[in-house]
C-alpha cells in the first residue's frame, strides 16, 4: 500500500470515528455528542492569527477617517443609454479566445439568439458584470471592510479595508466575485480584486468575452455631485485573454426610497421562463402545445 | 384560435419599449423575444408565480384547429409589477383574461408580457391607455 492511499484510509477512519457516535446517538435517539474546538473553528472556517472583519476588536482599532461613505443604495446610471452597462466597446485587442467571442456573438446577433446567456441559465455573473445589473445594490461600509450586495442573485462581495494582504495563491479560493483588498486614499477607494472563477464567467451580455483566472481588476471609486453620484474607474487586466488594460468608467446614482429583496435562482426558476434555455425547452414540450383544457 | 397580431400603433408598451426589454436582461438575454411585434392572447390562466427575479404566469389558449395550447409570459419583478397596479393576487388560475405580449420569435408559444385586461375588464400595463383606445 503506498503512502498516498494509507493517508486516505486513515482519513476515511478518522472520520468515522467522528462521525460513528454521532450517528449512533441519533439513531438510538440520544443526545448527539457536541463539537470539540478544533471541530467548531473547522466549520466556522476561523483564520489562523487574525480578526475577521465583524470582530470588535478589528472594528475598535485606531484608523484614519475614509474620505467619504458608501453606505446606502445604489443603482447603476442608465440615464444617458441603456447601452451604458456594457463594458466595451472599445474593447481591447482580444487574444484568441475573446475573438472567437466576438464572431460567435456577432452570428448569434444575426440569428437572434441568445449567445453564452449563463446568468439567465443561474451561474453567477461575477465581476465585473454583477454591479451593472438593472437591479439596487446595497453597500454598507464599515472601518474594516465594505460589503456590497446585489439585489441580483443577492450577490455578495466583501472588500477588506483592515489593512490585511491578499490570500497567499497555493491557498486562495477562486470566486465569481473574487477576492477583494481596498484601502483608501485622500480622495478614493482603490480595489484590488483577484482569484476569479472562470467557468462560465463573461463580460458583456450577449457578448460573452471570456475571462481567465489571471484577471485582475483595479477600482478607483470616488463620490460626486455632493455625495450623489458614485463613480467606479475599472482598469481590468487579463494576460490570457487580451492585451494591456481595458478600462471602463461605470457611476451609479444613490437611491433612498430602496432595498434589495431576496432574490435566488432556484433550480426551476428557468422553467417557467421562455427567454431562457431551459424554460424555452419547457415551453415546445408537447404538454404545452397541446394542452388540455382548464379545470372548471 | 384566439391570437390576435396587431399593428405597430397598438404596441403597449410604448415609450417603456426599450425598459420592457431591459429587466430581462438583468437577468437574461432577451435575444429571443421579438421587440417588433406585438401578440395578443386570450384564454384561462393556468399558473401565476409571483416571484423575483421574474414574475410569470401560464395562459391556456384555444387554438383555431380546436387544440389547446399553453403560452408561457415572463414578466418584471414584484417590486416592479406593484408600480402597474399588480398584487399576488391580481391573477388566479381559472381566470379569463386577453394579454399583449412580444412573441417568441420562433413561434413557441411564449413571450415577454406588456399589458393585460383582467376578468373584470380592468387594464394594467406600461400605458395609461389600452391599444384600442388609442
Amino acid at each position: 500500500m503506498n503512502r498516498s492511499v494509507a493517508c486516505q484510509l486513515l482519513g476515511a477512519l478518522a472520520a468515522l470515528a467522528l462521525a460513528l457516535p454521532a450517528a449512533t446517538a441519533l439513531a438510538q435517539g440520544q443526545p448527539s455528542p457536541g463539537l470539540s474546538h478544533e471541530q467548531e473553528e473547522d466549520l466556522a472556517q476561523v483564520h489562523d492569527g487574525y480578526y475577521g472583519a465583524l470582530a470588535p476588536q478589528n472594528l475598535a482599532k485606531p484608523r484614519p477617517q475614509p474620505p467619504f461613505n458608501l453606505t446606502g443604495t445604489w443603482f447603476v446610471n442608465l440615464r444617458g443609454s441603456f447601452a451604458d452597462f456594457m463594458f466595451g466597446p472599445p474593447y481591447p485587442h482580444f487574444y484568441k479566445a475573446g475573438q472567437e467571442a466576438m464572431r460567435l456573438a456577432a452570428a448569434a446577433k444575426k440569428a437572434h439568439q441568445p449567445f453564452r446567456d449563463a446568468s439567465g441559465e443561474c451561474w453567477p455573473i461575477g465581476m465585473p458584470m454583477i454591479l451593472t445589473r438593472v437591479w439596487p445594490i446595497n453597500i454598507i461600509q464599515l472601518p474594516t471592510a465594505v460589503f456590497m450586495i446585489d439585489g441580483f442573485f443577492d450577490s455578495l462581495r466583501t472588500i477588506y479595508t483592515d489593512g490585511r494582504k491578499h490570500t497567499p495563491y497555493d491557498v486562495s479560493v477562486d470566486t465569481y466575485n473574487g477576492e477583494s483588498i481596498g484601502h483608501w486614499t485622500k480622495d478614493a477607494l482603490i480595489i484590488d480584486t483577484l482569484y476569479f472563477a472562470s467557468s462560465h464567467h463573461y463580460i458583456d451580455m450577449d457578448m460573452g468575452i471570456p475571462i481567465s483566472s489571471k484577471l485582475h481588476i483595479i477600482e478607483r471609486i470616488t463620490l460626486l455631485d455632493q455625495g450623489h453620484t458614485l463613480q467606479d474607474e475599472f482598469t481590468m487586466t487579463d494576460p490570457d485573454m487580451w492585451q494591456g488594460e481595458w478600462k471602463s468608467t461605470k457611476r451609479f446614482i444613490r437611491e433612498d426610497y430602496s432595498d434589495i429583496p431576496e432574490n435566488e435562482c432556484l433550480p426551476d426558476t428557468d422553467l417557467h421562463l421562455p427567454g431562457t434555455a431551459t424554460g424555452h425547452a419547457e415551453a415546445q414540450k408537447e404538454s404545452h402545445i397541446k394542452a388540455p383544457a382548464p379545470k372548471p | 384560435m384566439n391570437i390576435h397580431r396587431p399593428g405597430l400603433g397598438a404596441l403597449a408598451c410604448g415609450s417603456w419599449l426599450a425598459v420592457c426589454s431591459t429587466t430581462a436582461l438583468a437577468h437574461h438575454s432577451a435575444a429571443m423575444f421579438d421587440p417588433s411585434r406585438t401578440v395578443v392572447i386570450r384564454g384561462t390562466i393556468a399558473d401565476f408565480n409571483w416571484t423575483n427575479p421574474h414574475t410569470n404566469f401560464e395562459v391556456i389558449v384555444l387554438n383555431k384547429d380546436g387544440t389547446r395550447s399553453i403560452w408561457a409570459v415572463e414578466m418584471n419583478g414584484p417590486n416592479n409589477l406593484v408600480r402597474l397596479g399588480w398584487t399576488r393576487t391580481t391573477i388566479k388560475p381559472g381566470d379569463n383574461v386577453t394579454v399583449s405580449l412580444r412573441p417568441l420569435r420562433d413561434g413557441t408559444p411564449g413571450g415577454q408580457y406588456l399589458s393585460i385586461i383582467l376578468p373584470d375588464g380592468k387594464y394594467l400595463g406600461g400605458e395609461q391607455k389600452r391599444p384600442s383606445e388609442k
